[in-house]
């Protein structure tokens, strides 16, 4: 009863705890994991040519990186469940991570602008990301990856439509 | 008031064009120094005739650059928007709509101050272009200016009830804070001297990178001038770390001079404003609705004069620029007391409940500012045996500063704002209303789960606060209420 004696009652405040998280496409973990396997192929790549050059035992080199490459793995399969995003009526919540947990809310009336990215692996599994901005950074504050795109544009465009109410 | 006239477009004063020549110049000779002389400084004979030519042509292009960027500048108002058309080869129109201005600023530079003109700045919440300078015009209009353009501002934004920003006062009222020179000397010796000195060496150590090339040339005098070092070091380093300190102290002084001589900081019911400066005379006004969160700090030298800086921040898109935030430093307890009171009327609305950092924090920052350097310190040990005992005393404070920094960081909130205060050596304290909160944060790492601990992150369009090494479920309560509490209000935040 921390709030007591701001005369609110903590139990009669919305809890972000009590809302359901929706969980992103399955796709998207796979679209991460190929992500991860065009970086630690560059990466080999250039162990091998170090390995030619600097006549160093390649697996010497590899080995680390295979290490690396599981452990990334593991953390991404085990840590896509606790990605979820969810909506209220006035604000949206993003959850993430495995080792660095975080959980981020913008209330709907503080949102500068939203919008919809894609990149080249995006296109590839057909998967958009919903960006929301607010004033002041210049990066995006909260960005839900892993949503097919026609949801991406409908959440974008409920969002805006909510934020809107506020002008 | 006057209304200044700003239907047609205007050209600003006919001086500007030596106000930007010296801009460019300035410009052009940084770009000179960097790409020209790094490499070939040495090799070309000054006084020859073709470099005599080029140095002028450069030259006679940037007045003609001027000029034309002169010519080609114009402002004016149409409709809700203030526009400045300007640009030399493409035609630049910077649009800027009433409601996005977030503060109009008046300054003055040695160039302006000579010809007796002032610049004026206007700051938006966007991007770095969307920002407008206009270079020269003469103090009363540019004044005019100012304060029609905050007033066009106030009337495109319906402010909500207690938020009504107040005229600004074209006479000055009484100064809350106004320093005379005996001040600035405090303010002056009170700096953070280790800061400012590693600073000015950062700068010389960067410009011998610049000049490697060059030095090498003295390699042999360095090589004969090493082994008296080596031999003597125990002389030598009492003596550098003497010559340091006074340098620091020095150009701590020379800065206070030139950034705080005559200040004065002037708070009401309208907002804040300071007017500072020796050589470049700063006026910066930010109306009360823009003010995101105030913050007021200390160091131990400033505490034993009684002395603490006050820092008001305002949007902007850079999170720890200091252009988008005013800073008084040489502020009395008294002062202060008058600030709070001004500014949060809300720290009596209701009562404080406060938080505190768990003990954990003193194992984490042990860990991170203690142990690790002192492993790196330690490893050095293996080359110059001097360094375990350095490394061991590290330690040691770092675990002491730890135990001692804990108990500080704390977070007490009432119904309306919130307090955050961290900091032993170096005390802070950031307070902000709840309202001005856009974005809140929870975050966790695998070693804070099992003990039931997060930071919490409260973000505001001026940068991020953050409690550190909070219990679990208090920092959900307060999560949960400061999204009700933003959500419910329909006051505007900036």
């Amino acid at each position: 009863m921390l709030f007591s004696n701001l005369q609110i009652e903590p139990d009669e405040l919305p809890q972000i705890e009590e809302v359901e998280f929706h969980s992103l496409e399955p796709d998207y973990l796979w679209m991460r994991l190929t992500g991860w396997g065009i970086f630690f192929l560059i990466a080999a790549g250039i162990l091998v040519f170090v390995s030619f050059s600097a006549s160093l035992a390649l697996w010497m080199l590899i080995a680390p990186l295979l290490v690396l490459a599981l452990l990334v793995t593991f953390i991404e399969v085990r840590g896509f469940k606790i990605k979820g995003y969810a909506l209220r009526e006035n604000d949206i919540s993003y959850k993430s991570g495995l080792l660095f947990f975080s959980m981020t809310s913008i209330p709907l009336n503080r949102l500068q602008h939203c919008e919809v990215s894609q990149g080249p692996l995006g296109r590839l599994f057909e998967l958009a990301s919903v960006r929301i901005y607010t004033a002041g950074g210049s990066t995006s504050d909260l960005s839900i990856g892993g949503l097919k795109k026609e949801a991406a544009h409908r959440l974008r465009d409920h969002i805006t439509r909510l934020s809107a109410r506020y002008e | 008031m006057n209304e200044p006239d700003l239907k047609q477009p205007k050209r600003q004063a006919t001086v500007s064009v030596v106000v930007l020549f010296f801009k460019n110049l300035r410009t052009g000779v940084n770009i000179f120094i960097s790409f020209f002389f790094g490499q070939y400084l040495f090799q070309v004979d000054l006084s020859s005739g073709w470099f005599q030519v080029i140095i002028s042509l450069i030259v006679f292009a940037l007045l003609i650059t001027s000029i034309l960027q002169y010519r080609r500048f114009f402002f004016y108002v149409s409709g809700q928007q203030f526009i400045i058309e300007k640009g030399v080869l493409s035609r630049d129109k910077v649009t800027i709509p009433f409601d996005r201005i977030q503060s109009v600023h008046i300054n003055q530079n040695p160039v302006q101050r000579i010809l007796g003109v002032v610049g004026l700045k206007v700051d938006t919440a966007g991007s770095s272009q969307k920002e407008i300078e206009i270079a020269a015009l003469e103090g009363n209009y540019a004044r005019n200016i100012q304060n029609f353009l905050i007033r066009m501002k106030k009337q495109n934004q319906e402010q909500e009830e207690g938020e009504e920003d107040a005229e600004w006062e074209t006479g000055p009222s009484e100064p809350l804070v106004k320093l005379s020179p005996a001040d600035v000397l405090r303010v002056g010796i009170t700096e953070n001297h280790l800061r400012n000195g590693l600073a000015l060496m950062a700068v010389i150590f960067g410009y011998f990178w610049q000049f490697e090339e060059y030095l090498q040339r003295f390699e042999p005098i360095f090589e004969t001038q090493k082994n008296f070092v080596v031999n003597r070091w125990l002389q030598i380093l009492p003596l550098a770390v003497g010559v340091f300190a006074v340098v620091a102290v020095v150009l701590s002084l020379i800065q206070s001079f030139l950034r705080y001589y005559n200040l004065r900081f002037f708070i009401d019911g309208s907002g804040a404003k300071l007017i500072s400066g020796l050589l470049r005379r700063v006026e910066y006004q930010i109306p009360r609705s823009k003010i995101q969160f105030i913050k007021w700090s200390s160091n131990p030298l400033r505490k034993l004069a009684g002395l603490r800086t006050l820092v008001v921040k305002q949007a902007g898109s850079l999170e720890s620029s200091d252009r988008q935030s005013l800073k008084v430093p040489g502020l009395r307890f008294e002062q202060l007391q008058v600030i709070k009171d001004s500014f949060l009327p809300e720290w009596q609305s209701s009562e404080m409940v406060e938080f505190k950092a768990s003990t954990f924090l003193i194992v984490q920052r042990s860990i991170w500012t203690g142990l690790i350097p002192a492993l790196m310190l330690a490893g050095l040990g293996f080359l110059f045996p001097l360094f375990w005992s350095v490394a061991a005393l590290w330690l040691l404070s770092g675990i002491y500063l730890a135990w001692r920094y804990q108990p500080t960081v704390k977070l007490a909130c009432n119904k309306e704002m919130i307090l955050l205060s961290k900091g032993w050596v170096f005390p802070e304290t950031a307070a902000l209303k709840l309202f001005k909160v856009q974005n809140v944060r929870l975050a966790q790492n695998i070693f804070q789960r099992r003990r039931k601990l997060v930071h919490l992150d409260l973000y505001t369009a001026a940068g991020r606060l953050r409690m550190l090494q909070m219990n679990e479920q208090e920092a959900r309560e307060v999560y949960n209420y400061v999204l009700y509490r933003v959500e419910g209000t329909q006051k505007d935040w900036m």
